[in-house]
C-alpha cells in the first residue's frame, strides 16, 4: 500500500513533493501552539507570584 | 508498602503537597516529551514512507491526530475530575478539571486547523460541515464556555460546581465524535474513518511507529502544562497561606 520514500537531498525534504506550504504551515501552527501552551503559564505564574508579593508589602506596611 | 503508597495519595488530596508533587515530576515529563517528540518527528518526517494515497501531505498527521487525540482524553479527564471534585469536594481534582481546559482548548483548535490544511489538498475544501469538524468545533465552543464560565465566577466553589456541571452535560460528545466517521452508524462523512495502527495492511508501520510515539509525546506535553496550570492555580487559591507567602518571598 505505502511506497519508499526517504528523501534522497535535503532539498527535497523541505519540498515535500510540492506540497511544502501544507506540510509546514501545520507544522509552524503547531510549533506556535506548543510554544503558547509553555509561555502562557509562564506569564501567569509571574503575574500571580507579583500580586502576592504586592500584598505582602502592603500587609507589613 | 500498600500504606506507603496509600498515605502518598492521601496526601496528594493537600495542595501544598500536590504542589511540590507537580515541581518534582515537571522535569520528568519536559525531558520524555521532547525526547519522544524529536524521535517521532525525525521518523515521522524523514524516514516515513510516502503514502500512496496522500502523498507526502500525509506527514500532517503527526501533529493533526496527536492533538486531536488530547483534544477528547483531556476532556474525559476533565469530566473524571470534574465529577469528583463535584461528589466528594477534592480540592485538587476541581484544580485538575480548571486547569486543562485552557490545554484542551488549544489542542482541539490545533486539530482544527491541522485538519483544515490538510483537507484542502486531500479534499479540495478548508471546511465542510460533516459530522466529525462540526462536533469538534462545538467541542471547542465547550472547553471556551467552561473557561468562561470559571472566570466569570469570583467565589472558587461555585465556580467549581458550575464548570463541572457543564463539563459532565458536555461529555455526550465524546463518544459522538468518536462514531462521527463510523459508517456503521450510519455516518459517509468526508472525513476518512478511524485507522488501525496494530494493522500493517492498513497502515505501513514505518508511518504507524511514529504516529503512536507522536501520541505518547503529546500525552506527556498535556502532563508538562498541565502541572504548570495547577501550580499556578494552587499559588492563586493558596496565596492567603504562610506557606505560599514564604515560597514568594524566598523564605522556604
Amino acid at each position: 500500500m505505502m511506497e519508499s520514500g526517504i528523501f534522497d537531498m535535503i532539498s527535497n525534504f523541505f519540498y515535500m513533493d510540492g506540497r511544502w506550504s501544507y506540510i509546514w504551515s501545520a507544522y509552524a501552527v503547531a510549533a506556535l501552539v506548543l510554544a503558547i501552551n509553555v509561555i502562557l503559564p509562564k506569564l501567569i505564574r509571574g503575574s500571580i507570584e507579583k500580586q502576592i508579593r504586592r500584598r505582602i508589602e502592603l500587609e507589613k506596611e | 508498602m500498600f500504606k506507603s503508597i496509600k498515605n502518598f495519595f492521601h496526601r496528594q488530596g493537600s495542595p501544598r503537597y500536590f504542589y511540590q508533587t507537580c515541581g518534582a515530576l515537571i522535569p520528568w515529563f519536559a525531558w520524555i516529551c521532547v525526547i519522544l517528540m524529536v524521535i517521532g518527528l525525525v521518523q515521522g518526517l524523514v524516514f516515513a514512507p510516502t503514502a500512496k494515497l496522500h502523498g507526502e501531505t500525509y506527514r500532517i498527521i503527526y501533529v493533526h491526530v496527536p492533538s486531536a487525540t488530547l483534544s477528547l482524553s483531556i476532556y474525559v479527564i476533565m469530566a473524571i475530575s470534574a465529577a469528583i471534585g463535584l461528589i466528594w469536594h477534592i480540592k485538587t481534582a476541581d484544580i485538575i478539571a480548571f486547569s486543562s481546559a485552557p490545554i484542551g482548548f488549544s489542542f482541539t483548535l490545533l486539530a482544527l486547523i491541522t485538519g483544515s490544511i490538510w483537507g484542502y489538498p486531500a479534499w479540495g475544501t478548508w471546511w465542510e460541515w460533516d459530522a466529525r469538524m462540526t462536533s469538534e468545533l462545538i467541542l471547542l465552543f465547550m472547553y471556551a464556555g467552561i473557561i468562561g464560565l470559571g472566570l466569570a465566577i469570583e467565589d472558587r466553589r461555585t465556580a467549581a460546581n458550575a464548570t463541572a456541571i457543564l463539563t459532565l452535560c458536555g461529555v455526550v460528545l465524546i463518544p459522538f465524535i468518536i462514531i462521527s466517521v463510523d459508517p456503521r452508524f450510519g455516518f459517509n462523512v468526508l472525513h476518512q474513518p478511524r485507522s488501525n495502527l496494530l494493522d500493517a495492511k492498513e497502515v505501513a508501520p514505518g508511518i504507524a511507529i511514529p504516529w503512536v510515539i507522536m501520541i505518547f509525546s503529546f500525552l506527556f506535553f498535556y502532563g508538562t502544562v498541565l502541572m504548570m496550570w495547577i501550580r499556578n492555580e494552587i499559588l492563586r487559591r493558596e496565596r492567603n497561606t504562610q506557606w505560599v507567602k514564604n515560597l514568594v518571598t524566598g523564605n522556604q
